[in-house]
């Protein structure tokens, strides 16, 4: 390759592969005014860590861990509706309306919205993005990897998770297939 | 009740309170129990310290303690990261169900938006 | 700063502190007791990096709300039967008034973890939000500001339950 070209396409390799992290600092201020939120973000160094990890559910993880290179989840619970902007969100939905996602579901609904968009790569799926944003709940979660959403249908009946039957693509009417119920209920403040 | 009175109303309620009996002896004998398991036989023990001193100072430096407590961090780091993993996968999952059962949905999945 | 006890003597000091702190937050006594012994356990493969028994205590009492908090979060996504079907009846024969001593202790186990670890903190363990905020590193105004929130919401829980009575 002509070296005038090799800048450019390692800056633009580095900024695909930042890009895959999303910017979700625009919802730091929800943190002091949420009862209730969640932040993690993992990225490859640490996620690596899990291949040296000897405890409870080590071959679990190991497993998961080879083709997950990033997991984001914020999540907000609030005591009352209208505590964010439902406006506040659509700079990262036009982002996921762009690039390499390509829509899974897209619903509006009073108040609020739930988007799921898959990340594709040169080689097929490279992981997805759900945003949920209800009046009293704020979810969003980033998962880089080779994976798609059937993967996370194998992580059923591990760590806790109860058994989920995953549909990767297509539509869904009314009640899904899922044997959630009593889990699926916030179990917070009555 | 005004503000006051609910705070001491919350102290009573909420105060300590004594340790089952034998609780103190249930975790001590079991910490000794653990440290038992990694522990040599005394003369073997002895042996040791005194070879792994010298290996310490003949190598100068105190590079092998220093590798064992980066190890202990490591796994506890590695607990950490495990811990934050499984519940970034329930929390996903969990929303994924909840979507799933919730949802009238309206598919465009039209690609290249 | 103090020297610093043995093992042993930090057990029989402090196995309160933290049991109480774990029963508070987790409303029930088998696990209550099995979360301390862990945090002790904890306490004695850190002991070479403890230096005093301020030291101690401090890193007990944040370790046991730590614990306590994932802990909490942990068995929330569990299946099974929750910690509030398994919870001890609270009622102390004691008390002057037992039914609100048991509303409130009920009130407070239904609190999500971390606003049920803050008012632990504040009223069991009698910290100002500053040392709150230092021991579970948060800003010192969002422990205020969720302190003043939790308790608006138990005392409106407290007024409204008085209420049902009244009309019954």
């Amino acid at each position: 390759m002509n070296s005038k070209y090799l800048i450019p396409v390692v800056f633009f390799s580095l900024v695909a592969f930042a890009e895959q992290e999303l910017d979700l600092s625009f919802l730091k201020g929800l943190e002091a005014k949420a009862k209730e939120s969640t932040d993690i973000n993992l990225g490859p160094e640490q996620i690596q860590l899990l291949m040296g990890f000897s405890g409870e559910g080590s071959k679990e993880l190991l497993g998961l861990g080879k083709s997950i290179e990033r997991v984001q989840v914020k999540t907000f619970e609030f005591d009352k509706d209208g505590m964010y902007s439902v406006a506040e969100m659509e700079g990262l939905r036009a982002k996921l309306k762009s690039g390499d996602f390509v829509p899974l579901i897209s619903v509006k609904e009073k108040g609020g919205f739930t988007e799921i968009v898959m990340r594709k790569g040169p080689k097929g799926n490279r992981g997805f993005v759900i945003v949920s944003a209800e009046a009293r709940e704020l979810t969003v979660v980033n998962i880089v990897g080779d994976l798609d959403l059937a993967s996370l249908g194998k992580l059923t009946g591990k760590f806790g998770i109860p058994n989920i039957q995953m549909n990767s693509g297509g539509t869904s009417k009314g009640k899904g297939s899922s044997k959630g119920g009593k889990e699926d209920q916030d179990e917070d403040e009555k | 009740m005004d503000e006051r009175e609910f705070e001491e109303k919350m102290r009573a309620a909420l105060r300590p309170v004594e340790a089952p009996d034998g609780l103190a002896e249930q975790i001590i004998r079991r910490a000794e129990a653990l440290a038992e398991r990694t522990r040599k036989p005394v003369t073997q023990q002895a042996w040791l310290r005194w070879g792994a001193l010298a290996a310490l100072l003949a190598m100068g430096s105190f590079g092998i303690l220093r590798w064992e407590e980066k190890k202990r961090a490591e796994q506890i780091e590695a607990r950490k990261v495990a811990e934050q993993f499984t519940m970034a996968m329930n929390i996903t999952t969990r929303k994924m169900a909840r979507i799933q059962k919730n949802l009238v949905v309206e598919v465009p999945l039209k690609r290249g938006h | 700063m103090g020297s610093l006890p043995s093992f042993s003597e930090l057990v029989h000091s402090h196995q309160g502190m933290v049991f109480s702190i774990t029963l508070r937050a987790l409303g029930n006594r088998e696990v209550a007791e099995d979360l301390t012994q862990e945090v002790f356990l904890s306490l004695h493969q850190n002991l070479a990096s403890i230096e005093s028994e301020d030291h101690a205590r401090n890193w007990l009492r944040r370790t046991a709300a730590n614990r306590s908090v994932d802990e909490i979060r942990r068995l929330k996504y569990r299946r099974g039967p929750s910690l509030d079907q398994v919870a001890e009846p609270s009622v102390d024969a004691e008390e002057s008034d037992p039914m609100l001593m048991a509303q409130l202790r009920e009130s407070v186990a239904s609190l999500p973890p971390l606003a049920r670890m803050l008012t632990i903190m504040r009223f069991q363990q009698e910290m100002e939000p500053r040392e709150i905020a230092a021991e579970l590193d948060m800003p010192v105004a969002t422990v205020k500001s969720r302190l003043h929130r939790t308790m608006k919401l138990l005392r409106g829980k407290l007024e409204k339950r008085a209420e049902v009575r009244k009309h019954r």
